[in-house]
């Protein structure tokens, strides 16, 4: 009888909800997570949200040149008098985007590359591996600073040249935590339970590395939206776009530090500082409650 | 008595990677199974003793294939498994496995203990509804002293303690019937008040189920009980090997008196004959010879001979064979 209560309890459904939740209860302990995540959030929030909350156009004439804050503009306005909160607002928006994608099209990359080389080995791993240093110790700030020079200045162009040059450390992770997971006993269990390569790699070699992989996948997030807004700054890219970078292009070509704008210079630079540090607590909140787990 | 498997003059040397860059290093290399040949019988419990470093575990990853060895072969029902083509290594697969020392790196931490349980059930008998692997997990978990089994199967490994884990592995090893079986120190690790049980648990399965066994470790009074017969290895040679009592009893090889008089025992009477082995060579490289009989630096009876050359299996008795020039 009681039996029966406790495997009716156990319904697979429930039992798949369980266990995709319950990894993530011990987060919600961590008060690092939980500011890193709040401050990515907001962010994330306002980047979504951004057209149905920014008063004016960034692009219309809205005030006065040069005028401070006020009530009307929150963040005073630019040398074209356009409103500086709708800018920062709407280029939240794709420097997220730019820093989201460049993170997910980089780490798949590096996930792919890590996986083989660290699964197959040999011969494999040197050829991939000797590549990877070689992309490694090429400085990547001046290589970005020449493909953008060559490519159409825009986001997409941008996207994929920090994704083509971001994935090595990525695949440099993967293939050393391969290389520690594939001699774990349980590996060797599931090769002896009859489970192929492939069943092998994503089913426990994958999974056992997930919040290594994701803690990356953030650090690739931040490095993104620095080299975008760096790259931008520099007038590389799409000076047209409205974003973090070209916020402070315009600001510095217009010499609004001259102006003592101080209202157009600082926000698009705390909220990268600001975002880069929420990214990292939230970084180190995953890193500090996995860890202790698996320790426990 | 028919032969299940059939190790012959295996070899796996560890040594400096060759690779496309490293063509050989400074580090040498290490023979961790130098040559070993025996069978096991069907329905056969046979022990493999030896001391740490001495190759038992790479022995038994060689047997199951999780290894390639250097040279040598081993052999199930005639076959060698090293040149399996991928329908015999599936056959092979679903009747050989092994039980691994460390419960705590045995089971995937993010698998619940049915997942982990009936993955061979996914493999091999895919026609089977959940609900009927879920019988048959339940079956072999209670089997194992896991009760209610209901209790324990959607749990994760995390919330097991190491004997439960290490119920669990047995199960799992069991799950397919396999014909053979090789236990890699698979009490080692857990409490001696467990030890017995496990054992127990474990003859019963092999006389019951008609499972052959090879019994990997270090501890010479749980391998008298386990098993039929009995090898001594050391340093990935078999140097003495015979019938349990045999070889408990009457023992041959100068390394098998140690390792059984290094076996403590609570009688006053007999003292603390072990205290005096002055034999704690460990496993630093000085505490085997690298040429001749391995064992010669620590022997009390060596002889000139024994450094020049390895000695040969002599037959010392009835089924009894030891490497020994004693015996020569």
């Amino acid at each position: 009888m009681n039996i029966q209560t406790v495997s009716k309890q156990q319904s697979p459904v429930s039992f798949l909800a369980r266990r995709l939740i319950r990894p993530l209860v011990p987060l919600t302990h961590s008060r690092k997570f939980i500011l890193g995540a709040s401050i990515v959030m907001f962010f994330v929030a306002l980047g979504l949200l951004g057209r149905l909350i920014v008063p004016f156009g960034p692009l219309a004439q809205s005030g006065a040149p040069w005028s401070p804050p006020s009530a009307r503009h929150i963040l005073g306005t630019n040398y074209l008098g356009q409103d500086v909160f709708s800018w920062f607002v709407i280029g939240t928006a794709t420097s997220l985007k730019v820093g989201f994608f460049v993170a997910l099209f980089s780490s798949s990359i590096g996930i792919s590359v890590g996986l083989t080389a660290g699964y197959l080995g040999k011969y494999t791993d040197d050829v991939l591996m000797r590549f990877v240093d070689m992309l490694l110790v090429i400085p990547a700030f001046p290589l970005l600073v020449i493909l953008s020079a060559y490519l159409p200045p825009t986001n997409t162009s941008t996207i994929l040249i920090l994704s083509l040059l971001s994935w090595p450390f990525m695949s440099r992770v993967v293939r050393s935590q391969v290389l520690t997971l594939k001699e774990r006993g349980y590996v060797a269990v599931s090769k002896l339970s009859g489970a192929g390569n492939l069943s092998v790699m994503f089913k426990d070699i994958f999974p056992n590395m997930a919040p290594i992989i994701f803690i990356n996948m953030i650090f690739l997030v931040i490095g993104a939206i620095i080299a975008q807004a760096g790259l931008a700054f520099f007038g590389l890219g799409n000076v047209n776009s409205i974003n973090w970078g070209t916020m402070l292009y315009w600001a510095q070509v217009e010499d609004a530090a001259v102006q003592s704008a101080w209202w157009w210079i600082l926000p698009p630079g705390l909220a990268i500082g600001v975002l880069g540090m929420g990214l990292n607590m939230l970084a180190n909140g995953i890193a500090e409650t996995t860890l202790e787990m698996r320790m426990g | 008595m028919e032969k299940m498997i059939e190790v012959l003059n295996l070899r796996k040397t560890f040594g400096p990677a060759r690779s496309l860059l490293r063509r050989s290093g400074k580090r040498r290399q290490v023979e961790a199974v130098a040559g070993a040949s025996f069978d096991v019988g069907t329905n056969e419990i046979v022990s493999i003793v030896g001391e740490s470093g001495s190759g038992k575990t790479t022995l038994g990853r060689l047997m199951v294939r999780l290894l390639d060895p250097t040279s040598g072969e081993v052999r199930f029902d005639g076959k060698n498994v090293f040149g399996m083509n991928k329908t015999e290594m599936i056959r092979f697969r679903r009747n050989v496995q092994m039980i691994l020392q460390d419960p705590y790196d045995s089971l995937n931490p993010l698998f619940s203990i049915f997942a982990s349980v009936s993955k061979p059930l996914n493999i091999f008998e895919k026609h089977l509804s959940r609900r009927e692997k879920e019988e048959m997990v339940a079956e072999h978990l209670e089997s194992m002293g896991l009760k209610p089994a209901e209790q324990f199967m959607h749990k994760l490994p995390g919330e097991l303690s190491g004997g439960q884990r290490q119920r669990v592995s047995i199960a799992r090893a069991m799950m397919l019937k396999p014909k053979f079986i090789i236990a890699d120190e698979p009490v080692s690790m857990l409490d001696v008040s467990l030890r017995a049980e496990m054992l127990n648990r474990m003859k019963k399965l092999s006389r019951e189920g008609g499972t052959s066994f090879l019994f990997i470790t270090h501890d010479i009074s749980s391998a008298k009980f386990m098993g039929d017969r009995m090898l001594i290895f050391f340093r990935g040679r078999i140097v003495e090997q015979g019938k349990t009592a045999d070889v408990t009893e009457r023992p041959k090889h100068p390394y098998t008196k140690v390792l059984i008089d290094s076996v403590p025992v609570p009688d006053p009477e007999r003292g603390a004959s072990f205290l005096n082995i002055d034999d704690a060579g460990g496993s630093s490289d000085e505490s085997y010879s690298t040429s001749g009989c391995r064992f010669a630096s620590r022997c009390r009876f060596v002889m000139d001979r024994c450094r020049r050359a390895e000695p040969p299996m002599f037959d010392v008795g009835e089924e009894h064979w030891a490497s020994c020039f004693l015996y020569g």
